[in-house]
């Protein structure tokens, strides 16, 4: 899983990002242009998560911040945690 | 040698002062036509003559604030060599219309002739916080100096609105003297038979491809650039924006803004990557669908679709 929160890191040079209100819109770049058509929009606790990934943060750190921050159960969030982190590398096409 | 009096082309009220060569024949094509806000040496210097101090005209207030400044000079050969790492091609398979180098203070950007990709006609350096362009040309086939031939035109006014609250966008843009539309959408789409339909029904049309879209005194407004055909100035309130696309019956969908906005993104033109650009480019969209209504439109095209439209508006 560690593995997986680095590949996400280290793909944020290819994404424009921008917040939009408790939102966050994370736009492609493909052949040195932004990317329109494939933007995705990660939601108040998806932000959080993208943030915090950008801050250095592993999966055990990642997981208190948001027990804290959204006041929830440290399994759900491991399991949420690892799905959304998921999609969230299928999206950036990390093989 | 060059010019005391600058040449002024007003684009979307934009003022660009030309700072053009004494001894060398210089040339804007006829779709600059309408753009020109320089009038002869003669009649200025009539104005000059009647102008009382306190009373100075339009258009003598327009000359003094200048947006940007456009130093003209014959040559590539003679643009100095301080331009640094490639930043972005714009390459058409093998060869690139434009290619955009780091310099000192801003960027340098080698235009190609775009009908004779090989051939290099100009090199311009832009300096950002000057907001000035230095353009080095080689002469056309008249041997006339021709700064702003095509692409160069479209790229300065893509560097104006990373500064500015504009928006260069593929669109064609109407005017019914109630309300102006826009359609944008990539070619294909149908955005001149739209303008061609809103015109057929008696609007007004800004332009049927391309346009500026600039907030002024908080609102914004829709205008025509220079094209390769003569035109005059235009400029319309933009109320309503329509992503057209060919269906077999009218539709009509407003969706969330986030996705909306992306979707009018999409068709903004941009030059190559740059985060800080992107953000701007991000937050003027943004203002706009804050402002605007951004709707997918399925099209059938026939004079139906306006009245379909204004039905929907009007809901």
């Amino acid at each position: 899983m560690k593995d997986v929160i680095q590949q996400i890191y280290d793909k944020k040079e290819s994404y424009v990002c921008r917040s939009t209100g408790d939102e966050l819109l994370l736009i492609p770049l493909k052949n040195n242009v932004a990317d329109f058509n494939q933007y995705l929009t990660l939601n108040e606790v998806g932000a959080f998560i993208w943030d915090n990934i950008q801050l250095g943060d592993d999966e055990a750190s990642l997981v208190a911040k948001i027990c804290a921050e959204f006041e929830a159960n440290e399994e759900e969030v491991l399991d949420d945690l690892r799905a959304f982190l998921e999609k969230l590398r299928t999206y950036l096409e990390i093989q | 040698m060059i010019t005391q009096e600058p040449i002024h082309v007003k684009i979307a009220e934009f003022i660009l002062a030309l700072i053009v060569p004494k001894d060398v024949s210089f040339v804007l094509d006829g779709g600059f036509k309408g753009f020109l806000a320089e009038r002869s040496a003669a009649a200025e210097e009539r104005e000059r003559e009647t102008e009382r101090e306190t009373e100075r005209s339009a258009a003598a207030e327009e000359r003094e604030r200048v947006d940007l400044r456009i130093f003209c000079h014959v040559g590539c050969v003679n643009a100095p060599k301080t331009w640094g790492k490639e930043i972005y091609s714009a390459k058409n398979e093998e060869h690139a219309l434009w290619t955009i180098y780091e310099a000192d203070g801003g960027i340098c950007i080698h235009v190609n002739d775009s009908e004779e990709l090989t051939r290099l006609q100009h090199i311009a350096f832009y300096q950002e916080e000057q907001q000035a362009w230095t353009i080095y040309s080689d002469l056309n086939e008249e041997q006339e100096l021709e700064s702003l031939r095509y692409p160069m035109l479209p790229l300065i006014l893509y560097y104006l609105t990373t500064k500015t609250e504009s928006l260069l966008v593929h669109a064609s843009g109407v005017f019914d003297g109630e309300h102006g539309r826009i359609f944008s959408g990539f070619s294909g789409v149908g955005k001149s038979t739209m303008a061609g339909l809103w015109e057929s029904a008696g609007a007004q049309v800004i332009n049927d491809d391309r346009l500026m879209l600039r907030k002024l005194d908080g609102r914004w407004w829709m205008f025509n650039t220079p094209m390769y055909y003569t035109d005059v100035p235009k400029k319309a309130p933009l109320d309503f924006i329509y992503l057209p696309f060919h269906h077999p019956e009218n539709t009509y969908e407003r969706g969330n803004g986030i996705q909306m906005s992306m979707r009018f993104m999409a068709h903004c033109i941009q030059h190559g990557y740059n985060e800080k650009h992107v953000q701007w480019h991000l937050d003027q969209v943004m203002d706009i669908a804050k402002h605007i209504p951004i709707t997918r439109l399925g099209v059938v095209p026939t004079t139906e679709v306006l009245t379909f439209i204004k039905e929907h508006e009007s809901a």
